[in-house]
């Protein structure tokens, strides 16, 4: 085991380190940073100034690792646009954004694992039909669509939930549903299939043949089984809406990274874009590494050889 | 000695299919009695499988069983409630599956997986199950058993994982065992010592023993008697030395024919073999089930369904021929012509 994480965290490193540098070069040769800093009308003398002052005129690996040098002593660099630390941006928008990915994550795990399970158990049953129907609508309705749908409901008609903000945990509940329903049909068709699989297994068929009660076989001889490849989607899932909730933070205002990401691309704020890349990038090679970590505690075969 | 441990009779199983039904057992009657093992032979579907599912009540969902009785000690369990199978299962009868590598959960140490079956069915410590499991894995030679319970089952070998499944079969101490093919998976010289394995334990518990294979020659030192199985249908039993020795069905006679024997079979002889496939079982019996293949077929066995005949106590065969092999032709069985097969 101590082996088996060893190398899953040098690969994630390794993964790191290349994104980093991705990221960098993407942000530096989409554009000349200097022009986009010293803004519209600025003179050619005003642009070679802020290139000077910035740096930009030295060679871009140097420009790297003086990036990274930085980054190793917990530097982000400064947004010269909101002049503030882009560490302390990220700080601000950050805990927003993890607290609605998780909490999205959350409710499309409990919504479409017990539904995928159930309509393993009894397929071509009303369940089953029920939740196909909740996948094709979660995968056909556009999340903002349906964002709209909610606030319209939950805040406008019922006036159970406040619309927009981020000042109390309430604020949370629409987003992450909204947020998370997307996710729900993959969930839930992937667990469907391969509890389907699983049930038809051998050792399924053992586990009945020596008498193990219903659940027993279900939750601790079957789902173990078909949820391994959900733990790997999920991280994905929730890499994705640690990223790429732009829709669904504009449309409830919550100030997280999705939002930043968005306000710092029109300014061109690149040392603030940049870091999000990283932070992302990050994210999603620490879940890959969590979930293979989860997969290798469910499945003995993949740990021990 | 009380009554036999199963008695099976009338059992069928139906299998709708699209509109039409398939029918691959259509009536087994089967009697196994205490301290007896009885091998179910037949070729891969002849419904011997389906036999064994449906007395453990693991029938897939979309077959439909029917039988007059099947008896466990005297209890008819084929109208029992899941939570009655659940009691039985395990605990009263016990399985033993075809396919070592895939029939133990791989996410599971051996031992757990032996302790969770003990505890579904004994309030008993977990150190005492875990003990119990030692002794039963010592019992049926894996080495080092307290090892053993710590490994998962990819940690094992072939041969090892079956001897767990003894094992694990015999947890409760059963009244009634069913091997499913137990050495179909496994290397020729493991087979034996599986065998040997199950005929020792069987003796010395005095458990009830089911043994199903397509493999005469697996059958011919462990079972007491055999039960051949054609098209659904038992064909012919008979002690071991009676249905091998002697056997009256001609597709017994044809299995047989079929098997090269050491010594005997001389290089470059031709093997006897059975023409014909073995036919889709649907829609009711008009015949014998094994006319079309039949090198013995007179018109009558076209005349409808042949009911078994029983020639003396516990031996019995579902043909119209006189029992009297020695009036048949024995090289019959070797002169076919491969394009027969084809008919």
């Amino acid at each position: 085991m101590a082996a088996f994480i060893t190398k899953r965290l040098a690969l994630t490193v390794l993964v790191i380190i290349v994104t980093s540098i991705v990221a960098f070069m993407l942000v530096h040769l989409s554009g000349d940073p200097a022009a986009a800093m010293a803004g519209e009308g600025a003179t050619d003398a005003d642009i070679a100034a802020v290139r000077e002052t910035y740096g930009f005129n030295r060679p871009l690996y140097a420009q790297y690792l003086d990036w990274v040098a930085k980054l190793l002593q917990g530097d982000f660099g400064r947004s010269y646009y909101l002049r503030m630390d882009v560490g302390d941006v990220l700080a601000e928008h950050m805990p927003i954004t993890a607290t609605l990915g998780a909490l999205a994550l959350g409710f499309a795990l409990l919504l479409s694992v017990p539904l995928g399970v159930f309509a393993a158990l009894w397929p071509n049953t009303m369940i089953d039909r029920f939740s196909l129907w909740l996948a094709v609508a979660g995968q056909a309705l556009p999340s903002f669509l349906f964002a709209l749908g909610l606030m319209y409901l939950f805040g406008v008609y019922l006036r159970w939930l406040p619309i927009s903000g981020t000042g109390s945990w309430q604020n949370y509940i629409m987003p992450a549903i909204a947020l998370g329903y997307y996710a729900t049909p993959a969930i839930m068709r992937l667990t469907r299939s391969g509890m389907m699989d699983v049930l038809q297994s051998d050792h399924v068929r053992t586990a009945r043949a020596y008498g193990l009660s219903p659940w027993r076989v279900i939750i601790k001889h079957s789902l173990r089984h078909a949820i391994i490849p959900v733990v790997s989607l999920a991280a994905v899932q929730l890499g994705f809406m640690l990223g790429g909730s732009i829709v669904i933070e504009t449309i409830f205002s919550l100030k997280g990274i999705g939002y930043l990401a968005w306000e710092s691309i029109q300014r061109a704020d690149i040392e603030i874009i940049q870091a999000i890349l990283l932070v992302i990038a990050t994210a999603y090679a620490l879940l890959t590494l969590v979930a293979d970590l989860l997969n290798a505690a469910l499945d003995p075969r993949i740990r021990v050889s | 000695m009380d009554g036999p441990i199963l008695e099976v009779a009338g059992l069928r199983v139906d299998i709708p299919v699209d509109g039409s039904t398939l029918r691959p057992v259509r009536r087994v009657d089967l009697t196994v009695g205490r301290g007896e093992t009885v091998a179910i032979v037949g070729e891969s579907g002849c419904g011997k499988s389906l036999t064994a599912l449906s007395i453990m009540g693991l029938l897939p969902r979309s077959a439909r069983p029917s039988s007059d009785h099947v008896r466990l000690k005297g209890e008819d369990i084929s109208k029992a409630s899941p939570r009655r199978w659940r009691k039985l299962r395990g605990d009263r009868i016990a399985m033993i599956f075809q396919d070592p590598m895939t029939a133990l959960d791989p996410c599971y140490r051996i031992g757990d997986q032996m302790v969770e079956i003990l505890r579904q069915h004994r309030s008993i410590s977990r150190s005492d199950a875990q003990a119990r499991a030692v002794e039963l894995l010592g019992k049926v030679g894996v080495p080092t058993p307290e090892e053993r319970l710590s490994q998962f089952p990819h940690q094992l070998s072939g041969g090892l994982r079956q001897r767990v499944m003894i094992a694990m079969a015999l947890l409760c101490e059963p009244e009634l065992v069913i091997a499913d093919e137990p050495t179909t998976a496994l290397d020729v010289t493991i087979q034996a010592q599986i065998l040997r394995l199950l005929r020792d334990i069987q003796r010395e518990t005095g458990i009830g023993l089911v043994l199903i294979t397509h493999d005469l020659g697996v059958v011919a030192g462990v079972a007491d008697r055999i039960v051949v199985m054609y098209g659904g249908e038992v064909v012919e039993t008979g002690t071991c030395d009676e249905v091998l020795g002697a056997p009256l069905h001609p597709y017994t006679e044809g299995l047989l024919r079929s098997i090269p024997v050491p010594g005997e079979t001389r290089q470059g002889e031709r093997l006897g073999f059975i023409p014909g496939v073995v036919p889709r079982q649907s829609g009711e019996q008009t015949s014998c089930g094994f006319l079309k293949r039949c090198p013995y077929a007179m018109a009558e066995c076209a005349g409808g369904p042949v009911a078994i005949r029983d020639i003396a106590h516990g031996r019995g065969v579902r043909c119209l021929l006189p029992p009297d092999p020695g009036a048949r032709d024995p090289g019959l069985w070797t002169r076919f012509e491969t394009e027969e097969v084809a008919s």
